[in-house]
């Protein structure tokens, strides 16, 4: 700024000066005329300047004063990290960086000083094929990024902290960098879907980092400075700093390892079945927490941009379908907490049934059979739709309507999770002739793997539905859990229905002819098979493929888990033949996990047929 | 002229002097004695504002300098922290359920679906003990894919390294999976907590080099402007 002074100034100033000091002591009204005109001088002097400055100089200057090297710096702030309920992470917030070069600046070759001092002549085609190397990617790419005059271009995305010291090493002098905050999920697509991402702007897209982003989520700082020709900030240059504020933790209920295993567990077995995809949940029985929420196929958190559209959403949360004979536990529940049958109520079930008021409507057991005499019990072991019906119709209809509602069904779970759906309850008035009654064994209504899983949930605590929990709490500042809230349960059955159902499950493992393929050695396991057909929405009619299901609870004496699996337009197997052995597999990781004791007790001796 | 010179002048004349130029003399004198006073106090400002620059400049020279000492600081810090994070990324691959599941694989290790209990109070057991069998439902190749599966443990080599040792150990037929104690990094997990002595996970070569490689790197950390 000096050479703006006009070069006069200092000079009056300074006679100026010196006339007061020296001046003979004969006029003093010289003197002050003379002191008045170097005033007026100044005063000229600046309002000129300020003209010029204001007026005619404001865009060299503006121009020049980028040259300044002020720096604005925001710092950023780490997002919370995720963890499973023992503690492992789950998703946590890194360093990531973006390799650049400067194009223009690009030379034929350039002096490498190795460690030891040596000097080697490097040439742009030996840098580049060596960056190549290290970041993994096409050499003549990277040849084509890096050619042309501009001054930035960006050779690779997002690289981790291990590729960016590679990169540094090669002393490349046309490459910088960019550092940013990223986010890692050190078990890649294990519980992928549930926690969702944060896209590359910091945005929480979906999942828990969605869902507890006020949590997870900091408040960047702020730092600005001047900083010299070498990069080091100027000492007396300002700094306004504002500390960056990093994000909580989050604790959630899923266990890491059993989540791998079951997700491992449904991977196997829709690859088997060639499904459209496949769900499994935990849920422990006595807390509503959701232990593990697998599916297949998913994606992989790190990489959100490689997964299809569907892939992205949690199923378990958000996919709510027909669920097919699982609800015939609810229709049983429903008659035995009413007082309108017991576990041994006797029916004849035969093959086929026309239904009432339905115009011809018939309804047919998946498996041809004579009249059979079963038992409630022996209704549910051999799932038979003419069965459940014939007893079902004891209770009204609005009351089905409303046990239907008691165990979850047409509202959300409450778990919090984004997209979490409430399932479809049709309105009562809407049920016509044959609603009534296909709605007895889950047809006409839809529900989310959750929501079926909380309705056993229900009949293994002893007629009290919990809420389910995914998210354990949020971490304060002094790192102490402070714990979501917990809703109360709700009551839909009496303890003694609740138990008869478990009762009426355990004989459809112990004699049911897929159930038995459920079974866990050593313990006394309930559940029940699920074939449910598949509207095609393209069409309006039930299309040739199933969602096939297993739900079920151990141990049956007091049962401490469910585990509830699905898979979804099963090809190779067309019934719960194809979702039993996945049960089966996680039921015995759970127990083992968990240390579950084997069974001591037998079960309740109940008839099945008469 | 020699009148005057001969004669040294009166009393009188001195008086007439002094009442001639009178007080303005004297006046004359002080005045010297002020400006004198006056420049000695010019210079001691001049000195005072010298002095000032001089303690100014070194100072500013002493925090400049300090800036860079800790401008090397930092970058030292950066360092670290960035070696700091490259061991987690490490640390964080070796220990996913991935590695943990295809290294357990490499190993021959079959999940056991039959668990045994024993109860300590009446050493009840129960449960029926069964060998674990590779059976069909049995999973443990690794399908669920991770893009952070950077480093996984180098099993193989261990394992040749191993029965090396162990061969030249041991006579032949023996057993031959021994335990490694110099294994440079280990796999530490909350399922499996080696004690002295029992067998480790080694990363593959490439962490190896990563490890080694702590280069003092001149790229500089651009921020976004």
């Amino acid at each position: 700024m000096n050479q703006q002074r006009p070069p006069g100034f200092l000079a009056a100033v300074f006679a100026s000066l010196l006339r007061t000091v020296y001046y003979k002591p004969a006029n003093t009204s010289k003197r002050l005329a003379l002191f008045r005109m170097g005033i007026i001088g100044i005063t000229v002097v600046f309002a000129f300047q300020l003209v010029k400055i204001q007026g005619f100089d404001a865009e060299r200057l503006n121009a020049e004063s980028l040259d300044r090297r002020s720096v604005d710096r925001t710092i950023s702030a780490l997002r919370g990290t995720i963890y499973d309920d023992s503690g492992e992470v789950l998703a946590k917030s890194v360093y990531q960086y973006n390799i650049t070069a400067i194009p223009r600046n690009v030379g034929v070759s350039f002096t490498r000083t190795n460690p030891d001092g040596s000097k080697v002549t490097v040439t742009k085609e030996q840098a580049v094929n060596q960056l190549a190397t290290v970041l993994q990617m096409d050499p003549a790419e990277i040849l084509q990024k890096i050619t042309g005059t501009s001054l930035y271009a960006l050779v690779a995305k997002r690289v981790d902290t291990s590729v960016y010291q590679q990169v540094v090493d090669l002393h490349i002098p046309w490459l910088s960098s960019e550092r940013l905050v990223g986010r890692v999920y050190p078990n890649g697509a294990v519980a992928g879907a549930l926690l969702g991402w944060v896209n590359q702007d910091g945005v929480a897209s979906a999942g828990v980092e969605r869902q507890m982003d006020e949590c997870l989520a900091g408040v960047d700082g702020k730092e600005s400075y001047e900083k010299g020709q070498d990069g080091i900030r100027i000492p007396s240059s300002a700094i306004i700093t504002q500390k960056a504020q990093n994000g909580r933790d989050v604790v959630l209920t899923i266990n890491r390892d059993l989540q791998y295993y079951t997700q491992q567990v449904v991977t196997a077995q829709t690859n088997t079945l060639k499904a459209d995809w496949g769900t499994a949940v935990v849920i422990e029985v006595a807390t509503g927490k959701i232990l593990a929420a697998a599916e297949a196929p998913t994606m992989d958190p790190n990489d959100y941009g490689a997964a299809t559209e569907a892939d992205r959403h949690a199923r378990v949360f958000e996919t709510a379908f027909e669920p097919g004979s699982v609800i015939k536990t609810v229709t049983a529940a429903t008659l035995v907490d009413q007082g309108l049958a017991t576990p041994s109520t006797q029916v004849v079930a035969p093959f086929g049934m026309t239904l009432p008021n339905s115009g011809g409507y018939k309804v047919t057991d998946s498996h041809f059979h004579g009249n059979d005499k079963l038992t409630l019990a022996g209704v549910l072991r051999d799932s038979s739709n003419t069965g459940i019906m014939k007893l079902g119709v004891k209770a009204p209809l609005s009351t089905r309507y409303n046990y239907l509602e008691k165990f979850g069904l047409g509202s959300k779970p409450g778990t919090g999770f984004p997209g979490e759906s409430s399932g479809l309850l049709p309105i009562l008035e809407s049920w016509d002739g044959v609603k009534k009654y296909v709605s007895m064994f889950g047809q006409g209504i839809a529900q989310t793997p959750l929501q079926t899983a909380m309705m056993y949930q229900t009949i293994a605590n002893n007629g009290v539905r919990l809420h389910p929990r995914l998210v354990e709490g949020c971490m304060d500042d002094s790192g102490n859990l402070v714990e979501l809230p917990i809703k109360p349960g709700v009551t839909v059955v009496s303890p003694a229905a609740a138990r008869s159902t478990v009762d009426m499950l355990e004989k459809v493992v112990e004699q049911g002819g897929i159930g038995k393929t459920a079974d866990v050695p050593g313990y006394r396991v309930g559940g029940k098979t699920g074939t449910a057909q598949i509207i095609d929405p393209n069409t309006g009619r039930y299309g040739g493929l199933h969602a096939i299901s297993f739900i079920g609870m151990a141990p049956a004496e007091n049962p401490k888990y469910v585990v509830a699996v699905t898979f979804f337009k099963s090809r190779t197997k067309s019934n719960s033949i194809g979702a039993t052995p996945a049960f089966k597999s996680i039921m015995e990781q759970v127990l083992r996990t968990y240390r579950v004791p084997p069974s001591t007790t037998k079960s309740a001796n109940i008839p099945t047929t008469w | 002229m020699s009148a005057i010179r001969l004669t040294q002048p009166t009393r009188s004349q001195q008086q007439g002097l002094r009442a001639i130029t009178g007080g303005k003399l004297a006046a004359m004198m002080g005045t010297g004695t002020k400006s004198k006073s006056r420049i000695v106090f010019v210079l001691t400002i001049l000195g005072g504002l010298m002095a000032i620059q001089i303690l100014q400049l070194a100072l500013s020279v002493g925090v400049t300098d300090a800036t860079y000492a800790l401008a090397d600081l930092k970058k030292e810090r950066d360092q670290l922290v960035m070696q700091q994070e490259i061991l987690a990324e490490e640390v964080d691959s070796l220990a996913s359920n991935q590695n943990l599941a295809n290294t357990a694989q490499k190993m021959g290790m079959v999940s056991n679906a039959n668990p045994v209990f024993l109860r300590l109070s009446d050493q009840r057991v129960f449960g029926k003990p069964k060998a674990a069998l590779n059976a069909d439902n049995r999973l443990s190749r690794n399908l669920i894919p991770s893009a952070t599966l950077t480093v996984t443990s180098n099993l193989v080599d261990e394992a040749t390294t191993a029965e090396a040792q162990a061969s030249a150990l041991l006579p032949a037929g023996s057993l031959t999976l021994v335990p490694v104690t110099t294994a440079p990094v280990t796999t530490s997990t909350k399922a499996a907590a080696p004690g002295a002595g029992s067998l480790t996970l080694v990363p593959s070569t490439k962490t190896a080099n990563t490890v080694a490689t702590t280069a003092t790197g001149s790229l500089p950390v651009q921020v976004n402007h």
